[in-house]
């Protein structure tokens, strides 16, 4: 897992920067949402693209594929780990300051304003989700929060670039 | 993304095949078509021959997603509607981050 000091650039400096909610990875994993599961799908062939998974994200996607079957978490674990677009990057570092701005920013829960200050902490480019939190209430302008159908149009108009 | 144009040539009743499912808005063009079908046929056929996949971490990936879909499958799915998931995501969150940071000064 790598740390991170907020200091830091982009890891690629011509990469996008996607940060995956949990609930990407649970649907598309379970086969629950279509476009979720074609997005998990195409990762490997969408150059340029790196995913930044955040410890917490990690931990909540694997708790809720372990009351599925237990062996999934070492599974998720493996598939995460184990592939170079994922970087899983822990959250513990992050700003409180800044978790308490994006509760201002539209995200009251705690744990939902901490996901929103990662990314923009990681210098994402995209906040992908099917919350509706996320979708509707959070006004930022640090990255653009999207979901799963529109990662996919913007990967298949080849326009999946830098927010702003 | 980088992309590399191709000219096809394909049999006519394959491209009216095509066409009518393109008017029929199961796709948007062409080109979506043949690339849905192209990335298709590349997982179905490493899943079902790994030999003929070269180790690459993005086919080695398209092989444990399929393992982990198999399991839940087996499994007999989440058996949730997406709003239902998405409530039992909300509750796992919040318990991760009481677990983590709540108790913190």
């Amino acid at each position: 897992m790598k740390t991170f000091d907020g200091s830091e650039k982009k890891f690629g400096v011509k990469d996008t920067l996607l940060v995956l909610d949990s609930n990407e990875y649970v649907f598309g994993l379970s086969e629950l949402k279509g476009t979720s599961v074609k997005l998990l799908d195409v990762l490997p062939f969408v150059e340029g693209l790196k995913v930044i998974v955040p410890s917490t994200v990690l931990d909540e996607a694997a708790r809720n594929l372990s009351y599925i079957h237990s062996i999934l978490v070492a599974k998720f674990n493996d598939l995460i780990y184990s592939y170079e677009k994922f970087s899983v990057v822990s959250d513990e570092g992050l700003p409180q300051s800044l978790a308490e701005e994006y509760q201002r920013l539209g995200l009251p829960s705690e744990a939902d304003a901490r996901i929103g200050a990662f990314a923009e902490w990681v210098k994402a480019d995209f906040l992908v989700s099917e919350n509706q939190h996320f979708l509707k209430g959070l006004k930022t302008t640090a990255y653009q929060v999207i979901d799963a159908a529109e990662a996919l149009k913007r990967i298949e108009a080849n326009s999946l670039r830098g927010a702003g | 993304m980088a992309s590399q144009k191709v000219t096809l040539t394909i049999p006519q009743s394959l491209h009216q095949e095509a066409k009518r499912l393109i008017e029929a808005g199961y796709y948007a063009n062409f080109a979506e078509l043949a690339r849905a079908g192209i990335r298709k046929e590349i997982k179905e056929l490493y899943m079902a021959n790994p030999s003929l996949a070269l180790e690459t971490d993005g086919l080695l990936y398209l092989r444990r997603l399929e393992e982990i879909r198999q399991i839940i499958r087996e499994a007999g799915g989440i058996n949730k509607t997406e709003e239902e998931a998405l409530e039992d995501l909300r509750r796992i969150r919040e318990e991760v981050w009481r677990e983590r940071y709540a108790a913190r000064p």
